[in-house]
């Protein structure tokens, strides 16, 4: 019995499984109650006055 | 606008507004998150899905083109348990990394294998041209695409030679 489970071994991935079948949860995914968004408008002035 | 849709083999009846993408369809409607949107201008595929089994980016069709379709998701590709060999094979050939173009490339990389099954590196390659990924830098991924192809070739002539016996 190897005492080195995982030395010299290609080892699989936990968080695969979930990527793979499309249970991915990324941020956009994610609905709560009342849930809010941001975006970001930026100045297409350098140095400007607001 | 009414629409009837079969996804994943359940039946859908919705009420949609006329310009609702079928990715927000499914996204937002149907809560199917597995289909990404990574660009919105069909141009990375990670919305890709198969509409009447054809490889179909949903940012690119309205939800009421898809009226009276059969859609498969990433989320029905596998049957029950047993995942596709496609799912098996990115996984054992680490052909995904962050895994947001996965659901994408798998299904634009199962479509291919549906009409060709026995690509050359070349054939995988252009299928999957559509198909943008910001990881891997695409090698672990063809090698998956070949992985799944020679599992899939393997697997079928056993089950003829059943079938004669």
């Amino acid at each position: 019995m190897s005492t080195h489970e995982f030395i010299g071994k290609s080892v699989k991935r936990v968080e695969d499984k979930r990527f793979i079948t499309g249970y991915g949860n990324y941020v956009d995914d994610i609905v709560l109650p009342r849930q809010t968004y941001a975006s970001f408008v930026r100045s297409p002035y350098g140095h400007a006055k607001i | 606008m009414k629409i009837q849709v079969k996804v994943n083999g359940v039946n859908y009846t919705n009420e949609v507004e006329p310009r609702l993408l079928l990715v927000h369809y499914l996204r937002d409607v149907l809560r199917l998150t597995g289909t990404h949107i990574g660009c919105d201008t069909s141009s990375c595929g990670a919305c890709t899905i198969h509409v009447n089994e054809k490889a179909t980016k949903s940012c690119t069709m309205l939800a009421v083109q898809a009226d009276g379709c059969e859609i498969t998701t990433i989320e029905g590709l596998a049957n029950n348990e047993e995942l596709h060999p496609l799912q098996e094979s990115f996984r054992e050939c680490h052909g995904l990394q962050c895994g947001f173009c996965t659901p994408g490339m798998i299904m634009t990389a199962a479509d291919l294998l549906q009409q060709n099954h026995d690509p050359s590196e070349e054939e995988i390659r252009y299928a999957l041209e559509g198909n943008f990924c910001r990881c891997t830098g695409y090698h672990n991924i063809v090698k998956s695409v070949q992985y799944a192809a020679e599992k899939m070739h393997t697997a079928e002539p056993i089950k003829t030679e059943e079938a004669v016996v």
